[in-house]
């Protein structure tokens, strides 16, 4: 008799391999075997019920198929036709491997960069858009919470020296070689995309916002992704942030700098890529 | 100290509903007609944002148990260290008062199914499992439920029936049984066998918990959807259960195809007229306890704005 061992690993191969399993249901021979049947216990098939096997390759295909296309509605909608095909090649190079059903699709937008070739061809932004979709939905569920600590307003010289900004927990920035806020946006209102999307590269925040719990997208320029930076990157104070800006902003007398340095704060306080500030030890 | 001491320290929570996104509104506004709330803990476990909001909301009103998808309790995986911590951390913060999860395998090779998958009726399974049930038992250090499933295929290598199986691992690993009556029905009609025959060679002093749930029929099965409304042969497995063990809770699993809640009310008013029925549940203020209160201070408002949007998993099976 098999062993618990052998009756799961059979049964998990033809419940989730759809080749194993129409070459059972075919009723061929081992000879004919594809290599993915290579572990099944060969006693055990022929008192294998073909109905059940069937029901339960459905009921697991359908269950790992509609989270998927939950979670990347973009890509399935761009790839249309083919996305049954994609969905159950996903699935075999990358088997879900995580108890948390939404996380069983992480790895999507990297299987779209190693083996979607012929898709990144007419879509040669889909990775970035896995990715993008992939985000809100890690965004919304991040377990960090976020808070808003106060001290939102830095208006004095006193607050630029003694305090530090403290950052969206949640945020990540995001470098993209195509503008995927346009194309996500053409999306979601139904218009057609371009035949040809130039690449534009943009820098796009991620976080949640701290009352909706949403994911929020936006678009950074380069002066606020390098104050960003600087401040996920290491302890800063408002001090060593504005140096920085106007070192970066030659141009501006230091009276406007500070006045656009504060009005940047003001503005990644009240989106929320800030929460706060605290006082410097 | 024995299971069955255990139980009679256990609380009574009435008649209850699982915790969902798309019914949270309706949930918390009628709070002074559901005694407690099941959730699904892989939908809160290291999980932020609307969810934790909606799950501490719903500590503050309601008595809370968990019923998991993913222990894999039947695997010939190692258990997984991941899931039991967090589970774990969950259990401590919603201070259930037991949890529960499937008589099945959900994952081999670390891969998981994401669906109840059956198992061989054989002796190596049922020690394989009653020493798990051990294992999460103690680590967990809450009492832990097993719950029969729904199945459509029989796998071989079985050595005994599903009753003489699952009593064996009831008894060998000393916990508790959450009987779901809707499966026991779903099972006898696709398998062929008397459901009351069925319920009298389980050892159901130890059921804690009851579910109860519809069911549809596709092509030749009855699927265990928890899709439609509770159909009379179900009701009555229920009244059968409840004249020979005295019970803690009765839960209607409602999970797609949502009905208007008044159906809902509908079904666990009759859930409750059965429980009462039987001398069950009936000083209602006793069963709530001072959740009530919070359940009428609730921001109806605010959860709805937190359950627009998000994706849960439901309990599977179809």
């Amino acid at each position: 008799m098999p062993s618990l061992r052998e009756i799961e690993k059979t049964l998990t191969t033809l419940w989730t391999n759809g080749e194993a399993r129409r070459w059972f249901l075919a009723g061929a021979t081992l000879e004919q075997a594809p290599d993915s049947v290579a572990e099944l216990s060969a006693e055990m098939l022929p008192e294998l019920d073909k109905r059940g096997i069937e029901l339960y390759g459905n009921l697991i295909g359908y269950g790992h198929h509609d989270v998927l296309e939950s979670i990347y509605p973009h890509c399935a909608f761009l790839l249309a036709g083919e996305w049954q095909s994609v969905m159950e090649d996903y699935f075999l190079k990358c088997p879900p491997v995580h108890y948390n059903l939404n996380r069983i699709c992480q790895p999507f937008s990297a299987y779209v960069t190693e083996y979607g070739g012929k898709y990144l061809k007419r879509y040669p932004f889909l990775a970035e858009l896995a990715d993008y979709e992939w985000i809100e939905l890690e965004k919304m569920e991040d377990p960090r919470e976020v808070k808003r600590v106060g001290g939102e307003n830095i208006s004095g010289l006193e607050q630029i020296v003694g305090c530090a900004p403290v950052i969206n927990p949640t945020l990540i920035l995001r470098r993209y070689e195509y503008p995927l806020l346009e194309i996500v946006e053409k999306l979601e209102e139904g218009q057609k995309l371009p035949a040809k999307i130039k690449k534009s590269a943009t820098v796009i925040a991620v976080f949640r916002e701290a009352d909706s719990h949403g994911a929020e997208f936006m678009e950074l320029g380069e002066t606020v992704v390098k104050l960003l930076e600087k401040t996920l990157s290491e302890k800063v104070s408002y001090q060593d942030l504005l140096l920085q800006f106007l070192a970066d902003n030659p141009q501006s007398s230091p009276e406007t700098g500070i006045v656009e340095f504060l009005e940047i704060i003001e503005e990644l306080q009240s989106s929320c890529l800030l929460v706060g500030s605290r006082q410097l030890d | 100290m024995a299971f069955l001491e255990i139980k009679k320290s256990l609380p009574q929570l009435g008649v209850g509903l699982g915790l969902r996104r798309e019914l949270a509104v309706e949930t918390f506004a009628n709070g002074d007609k559901i005694d407690w709330l099941e959730i699904i803990p892989e939908n809160y476990m290291e999980l932020g944002g609307a969810a934790r909001e909606r799950l501490d909301a719903a500590s503050a009103c309601f008595p809370l148990v968990t019923h998991g998808v993913n222990l894999s309790i039947g695997s010939t995986d190692d258990l997984n260290q991941e899931y039991l911590s967090a589970l774990k951390k969950l259990l401590d913060k919603i201070d259930a008062p037991w949890w529960s999860d499937h008589l099945c395998f959900t994952s081999c090779d670390g891969v998981y199914m994401q669906d109840l998958l059956p198992l061989p009726f054989s002796k190596e399974a049922s020690k394989h499992i009653s020493s798990r049930i051990k294992y999460v038992q103690d680590f967990v250090q809450r009492p832990f439920l097993l719950e029969n499933i729904s199945f459509y295929m029989n796998v071989p290598g079985a050595e005994m029936s599903e009753t003489e199986f699952f009593s064996q691992i009831l008894e060998d690993a000393d916990c508790g049984l959450l009987l779901d009556v809707n499966n026991v029905y779903v099972n006898s009609i696709n398998h062929t066998f008397d459901p009351y025959r069925y319920l009298d060679q389980l050892p159901l002093e130890r059921v804690v918990q009851i579910h109860v749930a519809g069911h549809k029929r596709i092509d030749d099965y009855l699927i265990d959807t928890h899709g439609s409304a509770v159909i009379e042969p179900v009701y009555e497995l229920l009244e059968y259960v409840l004249q020979k063990t005295e019970v803690q809770a009765i839960m209607l699993e409602r999970d797609q195809n949502y009905p208007d809640f008044a159906v809902l009310l509908d079904e666990l008013s009759r859930l409750r007229q059965i429980a009462n029925a039987t001398g069950l549940f009936l000083d209602r203020q006793k069963l709530l306890g001072h959740k009530l209160n919070a359940s009428e201070s609730i921001n109806l408002e605010r959860i709805e704005e937190i359950s627009q949007r998000g994706r849960e998993v439901r309990a599977l099976s179809a």
